[in-house]
């Protein structure tokens, strides 16, 4: 009978190891190898978490692999949006009126970056709608990878506000080009209804949803002050809110809180200050959000698609040197911010991992050559980038060192 | 190295020298962008220069010598124009203010120049806390000697010239209480405060020698002092103001100076004595405390009356000069300023008090400057 009463209290064996226990197990590995590598590397924090995911999902820790990528997705496009919203609602759009050679910098970057990339993928035998598609995802340059190390090195000055910005217009224009081409490519598979309906649905609903949560958030930053409690969870459950609903609607959950805050900032003129990631919450979000991104990409893509990541990498990179150099003197940079500015639009990751993945769920027969020809250059980025752009950053003494 | 001659100057004949804030359009912090700023100025004609300051976030223009207050704005205007098309290219804000309201001088980095990097290894963590923004104002003198004289003549009007400029109620983040904390950061330099009463070119000539043989100076840019004489323009130089928020009280200011020396050539109301300085201290204590309101002890009546009253005293006596120089409709608007209007910092205070938000205050104070 003691025996049995002993039984009962004592946990059963072996241990019954819960997700909640791993969670937290990734949540102390991932602070700690993020502040490793920042203090004895100085490599920005990020890298060690992208790691973390990617290490988590060679060990194939089983509750957390478990997670079907659905639900990582979910978390995912939460956090993204947060990132996203923040980086629009800091970039001033005015400012490409003032500057109008700005905008043709940013369209010869992103440009030229489509046209570099699906010739050079054509050439090497890549089929039209995947070279296509892998162009249009290669204009945008990496939000989340720039806005982190922009924040976490506090970098200022003129190549990190045109990175900013540009960034945030590469992305839109590889966004909507996307959208475009998941319709053509429904008329090519004999779905000329698709072609028109779907490219409209989705950029229209999301406009709609940007225009609400721009409009949500200037009501809020009317009656609150920015860096109230109240304020940061209102804000937060907005953003939140926005994205449910765009997931619930099918549409764009990249577009729709990127746009909303290029909408917020340019409606308003009072300046708009808030804490990283508006609050300790957010900085947590961004961490997941990098962790959950190494854990969807495995390491072994870039070991079988070191070759193509490389020559799509470097294509891209001359297109956006061309592209941001031809009109730099214009624009009022000099050759050698020209360079470290096109240098650190190079990274691409989270964005052109899920617009891909976006892809590859609309169009099932390419997501095999899709994924082989990208997500190579993903996973690099992913690991290469933020130390990329930070030495960009560093070489233009915009990060103090 | 001893002092330079005293050049020749045109007597009453003035330039004005301006340092702004350069600040980003996000958060309207000080952005450390003067290299960007000056690259584009290059080659760009325009009267006078604009130049790099100690910390790279500063710019300092200044007009060429001019004879009217009329000739100055249209200089300043000029200037001004070209250096925001400049800043618009890069999305910069230019601002007066005599400092900026938040920025914390931990984060300012020194412009590197030969002498800026010398300067900031000799005072340290001063040289960045000396991220404030002052108008300098030179007069053209006849000679040497005169130079000297009105130099301490000027000394009576200190307190007016800080209280007219005062702009910088604010610093890192706080009010300090003060119209002009600015001059609280030049008070921390050794060779800052007054010149030496001395009213003879050579005897200054004697005094300046002695002080380099000590190995304390170099040249006369060592002596932070609120007048000093500047032998290459042969003008003296006033530098006890803030940079007001508008170029055009920056005119006034300097037209108003300009009246008063003149005053002082044509009527020779009185001869400095060492004994002025007695309340000189208290004098411009008050007007960096309590700007207009401050108290004024008339150092030959030992009369009290307020910084505001004595300017209004003097505008009185200045009219017929101001009228000759073509400066009577700028001291027209100062004694506007003095009678109700009140100075910048106190225009700096009521906006924060209404919106609340130091860089919204920086934001509307860019557009001060460029209206």
């Amino acid at each position: 009978m003691a025996l049995g009463a002993v039984q009962s209290f004592l946990p059963s064996w072996p241990l019954p190891v819960g997700g909640v226990f791993w969670i937290a197990v990734t949540l102390v590995v991932t602070g700690l190898a993020g502040e490793w590598c920042y203090r004895h590397l100085g490599f920005p924090r990020i890298v060690a978490y992208s790691a973390t995911g990617m290490a988590i999902r060679l060990a194939g820790v089983e509750p957390l692999v478990g997670v079907a990528d659905s639900g990582l997705r979910v978390v995912l496009d939460l956090a993204l949006a947060l990132l996203l919203f923040e980086l629009g609602a800091r970039v001033d759009v005015r400012w490409l009126r003032r500057n109008p050679w700005l905008l043709a910098s940013s369209v010869a970057e992103a440009g030229l970056s489509f046209v570099v990339v699906y010739f050079l993928l054509a050439r090497f035998g890549v089929s039209p709608p995947v070279a296509l598609s892998v162009a249009a995802i290669a204009m945008a340059a990496s939000p989340a990878i720039v806005s982190r190390v922009v924040s976490e090195f506090q970098s200022v000055g003129q190549v990190t506000e045109r990175l900013l910005l540009m960034t945030t217009l590469n992305s839109i224009y590889a966004i909507l080009l996307v959208k475009l081409l998941t319709g053509w490519m429904h008329s090519a598979a004999g779905n000329p209804l698709l072609a028109v309906s779907v490219p409209l649905y989705v950029l229209t609903g999301s406009l709609l949803v940007a225009l609400l949560l721009a409009g949500g958030v200037e009501q809020l930053s009317r009656r609150l002050d920015v860096q109230s409690e109240a304020a940061t969870v209102l804000l937060f459950g907005l953003i939140l809110l926005a994205t449910a609903l765009l997931q619930m609607l099918n549409l764009s959950t990249l577009l729709a809180p990127l746009l909303a805050g290029v909408v917020f900032r340019s409606r308003r003129l009072r300046p708009w200050v808030c804490p990283d990631h508006f609050s300790a919450a957010g900085s947590l979000l961004v961490v997941v959000l990098f962790v959950v991104s190494g854990m969807m990409l495995s390491p072994g893509q870039l070991l079988s698609g070191a070759v193509m990541a490389v020559l799509l990498l470097s294509g891209r990179f001359v297109a956006k040197l061309v592209g941001v150099l031809a009109f730099a003197r214009l624009s009022g940079l000099s050759l050698r911010q020209g360079v470290t500015l096109s240098l650190a639009l190079t990274p691409l990751s989270i964005v052109a991992f899920v617009l891909a993945t976006d892809l590859g769920f609309s169009f099932p027969t390419l997501r095999q050559e899709l994924n082989s020809v990208l997500l190579g250059a993903v996973v690099l980025m992913e690991l290469a980038g933020p130390l990329l752009v930070k030495w960009a950053l560093e070489r233009s003494a915009e990060i103090k060192s | 190295m001893s002092l330079e001659r005293f050049a020749p100057s045109r007597p009453l004949t003035m330039g004005v020298e301006l340092e702004l804030q350069v600040v980003n359009r996000h958060d309207y912090d000080l952005a450390p962008s003067v290299e960007d700023l000056l690259r584009l100025m290059k080659g760009i004609d325009i009267p006078g220069e604009v130049k790099p300051e100690i910390t790279d976030c500063m710019i300092e223009l200044s007009t060429g010598i001019c004879n009217s207050y009329q000739e100055l704005i249209d200089q300043l205007e000029l200037i001004r124009s070209e250096l925001l098309r400049a800043a618009d290219k890069l999305n910069l804000g230019l601002c007066g203010g005599g400092t900026h309201p938040f920025q914390q001088w931990t984060q300012r980095q020194i412009f590197e120049t030969p002498r800026f990097r010398h300067l900031s290894d000799l005072y340290g963590y001063l040289s960045k806390q000396f991220t404030v923004f002052g108008q300098h104002v030179h007069i053209g003198c006849p000679g040497p000697d005169e130079a000297l004289c009105m130099l301490h003549a000027l000394s009576r009007y200190i307190p007016h010239f800080i209280a007219l400029s005062a702009s910088s109620p604010y610093v890192q983040g706080v009010d300090t209480g003060f119209d002009s904390a600015r001059i609280n950061s030049v008070t921390a330099f050794p060779l800052s405060g007054r010149a030496p009463f001395l009213l003879c070119w050579d005897d200054f000539t004697h005094y300046f020698e002695h002080m380099t043989r000590t190995g304390v100076v170099e040249s006369m840019k060592d002596f932070y002092w609120d007048i000093r004489p500047k032998p290459e323009y042969g003008t003296i130089e006033v530098r006890v103001m803030d940079t007001p928020l508008s170029l055009e009280k920056a005119a006034r200011i300097a037209a108003y100076i300009q009246a008063i020396v003149r005053r002082q050539l044509v009527e020779k109301p009185d001869r400095p004595l060492e004994d002025d300085y007695l309340v000189y201290s208290f004098n411009r204590f008050q007007a960096c405390r309590f700007g207009l309101d401050g108290v004024f002890v008339d150092p030959r009546t030992l009369e009290h009356r307020t910084i505001r009253d004595d300017i209004l005293l003097t505008l009185d006596l200045l009219e017929p000069h101001a009228i000759e120089l073509g400066g009577d409709g700028a001291c027209h608007e100062l004694r506007l300023d003095a009678l109700n209007r009140g100075n910048d910092a106190g225009w700096i205070r009521a906006l924060q008090r209404q919106e609340n938000l130091l860089p919204e205050v920086v934001r509307q104070q860019c557009l001060r400057w460029s209206q």
